[in-house]
């Protein structure tokens, strides 16, 4: 079970990275400010961040697995801020209130997880079983689900006006399709975060534990399709969309 | 928050028509706008030239005194000026 969920994690990982990646390339002729965003969110937080911090976490040489556990977290505190800039810049780009509200969201993030990292390098792997450390892990996971689920009501807000949009022959199939992936996509995400962060407050092993294991593997599945759908769709999904606009609205 | 330039430039125009004023204008294309999925901030001439041809001359027959051929010729003509500033890719593109 634990080969399987690690297979499901790692892929995507490995899809976020890839996605991230090919958006920063992309971004950075053009200085693309929403794709360099987004596209250094993904790389830096699930892509290299995550795997940084459970390599770290498993390493038995002290200094090594300090160092890859801090890096891991900077590296999510910095992927995760970036993600909430993003949705102020592209979704709410006339507000004052959204970019505060990312700021704010980065400051929880950077604060608790200085505190992990602290702890972890005084205790090490273990840090995880202490309450501060649960604590902190659940700001983290609320500030998490707080910036999916934004994306998330961001992304049917703008399916439904795509749908308008579509009845009077405006907008495009691809891009209506794309923000009705996105909210699939921050909404899985945040009912993900939740469930873990449920887990940690009863007091459960969020390594081991069925459920948070179960909800962390599957979404991460998901998401990895998602990711490939929005980012790099196949020509062939991209002809059928344009062939049947409707589908491209479909569901939601 | 204020509209795009097309949006303000058509808003004026419709202002100016016999039995329309200001408020009237702009909250007869705001309806509009929001039947058809789109954000005045962000609302380009070519959208709008759409929403002019099927969405709008429905909410101007409800207006009492309105010529609502003549409007719409009008408004067409304000947002071919616009078009012809407007860049040609939009950022969704």
């Amino acid at each position: 079970m634990y080969l399987i969920v690690f297979l499901c994690v790692a892929l995507y990982s490995v899809m976020s990275a890839t996605v991230g990646v090919r958006l920063v390339r992309r971004a950075l002729p053009v200085r693309g400010v929403p794709e360099l965003l987004m596209g250094f969110a993904y790389a830096s937080a699930p892509g290299f961040g995550y795997p940084l911090v459970v390599v770290g976490s498993q390493v038995s040489d002290r200094t090594a697995s300090a160092l890859l556990f801090a890096v891991g977290q900077t590296a999510i505190v910095l992927g995760v801020t970036s993600f909430l800039f993003f949705n102020a810049r592209v979704f709410r780009s006339g507000s004052r209130l959204a970019p505060v509200a990312g700021a704010l969201g980065g400051l929880v993030l950077a604060v608790a997880s200085y505190h992990r990292v602290r702890t972890h390098i005084a205790v090490g792997a273990a840090s995880l079983s202490l309450a501060s450390v649960r604590r902190d892990t659940v700001a983290t996971l609320i500030v998490l689900g707080l910036a999916y689920a934004w994306t998330a009501l961001e992304g049917m807000r703008h399916t439904r006006m795509m749908r308008r949009r579509a009845q009077i022959g405006l907008g495009d199939p691809v891009v209506a399709n794309r923000f009705l992936l996105w909210a699939i996509a921050g909404s899985l995400q945040c009912v993900s975060d939740v469930v873990i962060a449920y887990s940690l407050m009863q007091g459960g092993n969020i390594s081991a534990d069925p459920l948070p294991l179960f909800a962390t593997s599957s979404v991460g599945v998901v998401n990895s399709a998602l990711l490939v759908l929005i980012f790099m769709p196949p020509a062939r999904y991209t002809r059928w969309l344009a062939r049947e606009p409707r589908g491209a609205l479909a569901a939601a | 928050m204020a509209g795009s330039a097309p949006f303000e430039a058509i808003c004026a125009e419709l202002a100016s028509a016999k039995g329309m004023d200001r408020w009237t204008a702009r909250g007869m294309l705001q309806l509009a706008l929001m039947d058809a999925g789109l954000d005045k901030a962000t609302v380009s001439a070519t959208q709008l030239g759409v929403v002019v041809e099927r969405l709008l001359p429905r909410q101007l027959q409800s207006q009492t005194g309105v010529d609502v051929n003549r409007v719409c010729a009008r408004l067409r003509d304000v947002l071919a000026l616009e078009a012809a500033e407007e860049p040609l890719e939009t950022l969704e593109g």
